[in-house]
């Protein structure tokens, strides 16, 4: 089943694919695009790379540039430390969760073929101490309820190693439903818009002077992005880091730390904690972004990132862009993202493919 | 309805503390057809009456309280952003990433934001306090304002989770889950055979003030009262605490303020029945109406019903309906027993 614009990111948002733990996006990511695409691999460190080839005026055929487009696929989540006694389960988290957002949320329990439902529970509130409660909840005072009687009832579903994903699906809200939430938005926004440009290019039979590479990257939410290896294997020429740029634009948050805003489109980074974006080649997407009327901002600040830094690695100091979204609630269970700002990256980055330049 | 059904509809209802008048219709809704009358009053209470059919009977009443713990919105940012105080006793540990609902002149979805400790202050292991905390509606401020103002309650999203085994997750079982367990209690017994007319009280503000039960018990004036409301039941990290396990059935509680004559024949009337229960004790205040509604009119014999949960006064409280189940037979034992009925009728 094919699924389109809004549609498409609810679906790949229900997936379950905690980072290491992908299969269920991994299959949903190659469903979508094996008509679209001339050739595909899953490689040896679960990353999914597609092949776009090049054609036409400029294209050598001989020795092809390449360009590179890289997203991550996984989420964040927990992972299952010990099935206690009692039934319930410690846990540790996958990625850059904070304790302060598990309280009571609910999750999804399982390691990838089938899930049951949980709570993440500590003791309540009129059980905790006057200090307890001033402070923050350490994870390993916190417990996932599956609703187990007993550790032999729990381990008929789950084992240590089994994992955790938020359970909080998609939905629109706000004035317009301009604005949608759900767990996952922050890497499924992206892998949705590079699906959606693989369609477009396709569609429009559209020949790139170059041969592009999409990489729909596992493991990117931890500090061991798996995208080095595609990186390494594909060698590109220039690489554009599709990936979620946190938006602290709440309110009483100064312009100068809330680091990108919803609603103001594409979020453009020159620098994050692990990478540095070339200058040449974003002034580039910032004309292409002007020249056709499609909302960019720029990223002020280094926000916490991975992925480019992978990449950066992996192909020995490429040159790169960054091409964002802005998302609220990073790394939280119900994550916001504006309808807009998506079409916005979706439409500057099929722009910008056609007219990248050596 | 089965029990089930009864406590996810009743507790899917809106009814923070103050607002519990807001689903008169939709308690009506769902219990009408269990009971006679349905009588409201100025405090929000709700008075669900089954008559036994004989003139000058005794009046049992049965009370659980309505109102369950939510917030308040104290102020709209310019930015649409909503600000919000605690109405009750709330987990506000749970409260960042929470989805809600904020009830004006219409229903606001909003999501509390998730923001960074490092903007919140320099203490890492710090808390964010409510005051700091806002509500992502998607809304401008002006038209917001046009369907909320400060003041409107905010309550959980009434969302259900079925855990393994017979236990439920979710808002405000605490303590509508308790409502359903008596009204489903009452439903199923026949009214012949019941020992007198039953009231079952779905009382308003015990969360803030236990208002309700206090004018509820003055003017229905029962005979004896049974009082049902939740209790912690035992987690990790409680192992030191007396605190009842999930499928252990109902909790007995003895406390000074109950009557123990009550308590003890309630004891009996549940062994008898083979109904499952342990017992528990408080020295000082039970934390339930049932610290009130013994002192209204001229005295009110009281005995207290508890229900173990999980993470009370979180929007994802967990109960095991084994339990629930066990509470609602209590019930339909208490309004039918004649042993009782014969030592408490006036």
């Amino acid at each position: 089943m094919k699924y389109y614009g809004l549609e498409l990111i609810e679906q790949l948002c229900a997936e379950f694919g905690p980072s290491g733990c992908c299969d269920p996006v991994r299959e949903a990511i190659t469903e979508q695009i094996v008509d679209v695409v001339d050739a595909y691999c899953v490689d040896r460190v679960g990353n999914i790379v597609a092949k776009l080839c090049g054609g036409g005026e400029g294209y050598d055929a001989k020795n092809p540039k390449k360009v590179m487009i890289c997203t991550g696929m996984d989420e964040v989540g927990l992972i299952i430390r010990r099935v206690a006694d009692k039934g319930h389960l410690n846990f540790a988290p996958i990625g850059d969760i904070d304790p302060r957002v598990l309280g009571g949320k609910s999750l999804l329990v399982g390691d990838g073929t089938r899930a049951i439902k949980g709570i993440v529970a500590s003791k309540a509130i009129h059980l905790q101490s006057a200090e307890e409660r001033r402070r923050l909840t350490p994870v390993r005072k916190m417990y996932i309820d599956i609703g187990a009687e007993d550790a032999e009832e729990a381990k008929k579903y789950v084992d240590v190693g089994h994992v955790a994903v938020f359970d909080c699906a998609f939905e629109r809200f706000g004035e317009e439903k301009a604005f949608m939430s759900a767990k996952a938005l922050e890497s499924r926004l992206g892998c949705a818009a590079l699906i959606e440009l693989l369609r477009m290019l396709k569609s429009g039979r559209v020949k790139l002077p170059y041969d592009l590479y999409v990489a729909f990257t596992d493991c990117s939410q931890i500090m061991f992005s798996a995208a080095r290896v595609a990186a390494a294997a594909v060698k590109p020429d220039l690489c554009v880091i599709v990936e979620a740029r946190e938006a602290l634009d709440y309110p009483g948050i100064s312009e100068s730390t809330r680091m990108c805003a919803l609603g103001q489109g594409a979020a453009v980074a020159f620098v994050d904690s692990s990478a540095v974006y070339d200058k040449d080649y974003t002034a580039d997407l910032r004309a292409c972004a002007a020249a056709q009327g499609i909302a960019l901002q720029a990223v002020c600040g280094s926000p916490r990132a991975q992925l480019g830094g992978a990449v950066q690695q992996g192909a020995q100091g490429v040159r790169m862009v960054s091409l964002g979204y802005p998302i609220r609630n990073l790394h939280a269970p119900v994550q916001v993202a504006k309808v807009s700002d998506y079409y916005a990256v979706r439409d500057l980055l099929f722009s910008y493919v056609k007219e990248i330049k050596e | 309805m089965d029990l089930k059904a009864l406590i996810t509809s009743l507790c899917g209802l809106y009814s923070v503390s103050g607002a519990e008048s807001a689903s008169t219709q939709g308690a009506e809704h769902i219990l009408g057809d269990l009971f006679d009358e349905h009588v409201t009053d100025g405090v929000g209470n709700h008075v669900f009456i089954k008559r036994c059919g004989r003139k000058n009977a005794p009046r049992i009443l049965v009370d659980a309280h309505f109102d369950e713990i939510g917030m308040m919105v104290s102020d709209i940012t310019e930015e649409g952003f909503v600000r919000f105080t605690n109405v009750g006793g709330v987990d506000t540990r749970i409260l960042p990433g929470a989805k809600v609902l904020i009830y004006g002149k219409k229903t606001v979805q909003g999501i509390v934001c998730t923001m960074p400790t490092r903007l919140l202050g320099n203490d890492p292991e710090a808390l964010p306090e409510i005051g700091q905390l806002y509500i992502d509606t998607g809304w401008s401020a002006h038209e917001l304002k046009k369907m909320i103002a400060n003041g409107a309650s905010i309550g959980f999203m009434p969302t259900y989770t079925t855990l393994l085994g017979d236990r439920i997750a979710g808002k405000a079982f605490d303590d509508k889950a308790c409502g359903a367990c008596a009204a489903h209690g009452i439903g199923k017994v026949n009214a012949k055979d019941m020992a007198g007319d039953v009231y079952f009280l779905f009382s308003a503000g015990e969360e803030t003030s236990m208002l309700g039960a206090m004018t509820a018990g003055s003017s229905i004036k029962p005979d004896y009262a049974m009082v049902i409301d939740v209790t912690h039941a035992s987690c990790p990290e409680t192992a030191d605490l007396p605190l009842a396990s999930f499928g252990s059935g109902a909790v007995l509680d003895y406390a000074p303020m109950t009557n123990r004559a009550l308590t003890g024949m309630v004891k009996q009337m549940m062994t008898e029945n083979e109904i499952p229960f342990t017992c528990s004790a408080s020295g000082g205040s039970t934390g339930t109406n049932a610290n009130r509604l013994w002192l209204t009119g001229d005295g009110v014999p009281t005995v207290l019903i508890s229900l173990p949960i999980k993470n009370m006064h979180s929007s994802t409280e967990v109960l095991d309906l084994r339990d629930a189940a066990a509470v609602a037979d209590v019930v339909s034992a208490f309004v039918c027993s004649e042993q009782i009925g014969e030592v408490f009728a006036r």
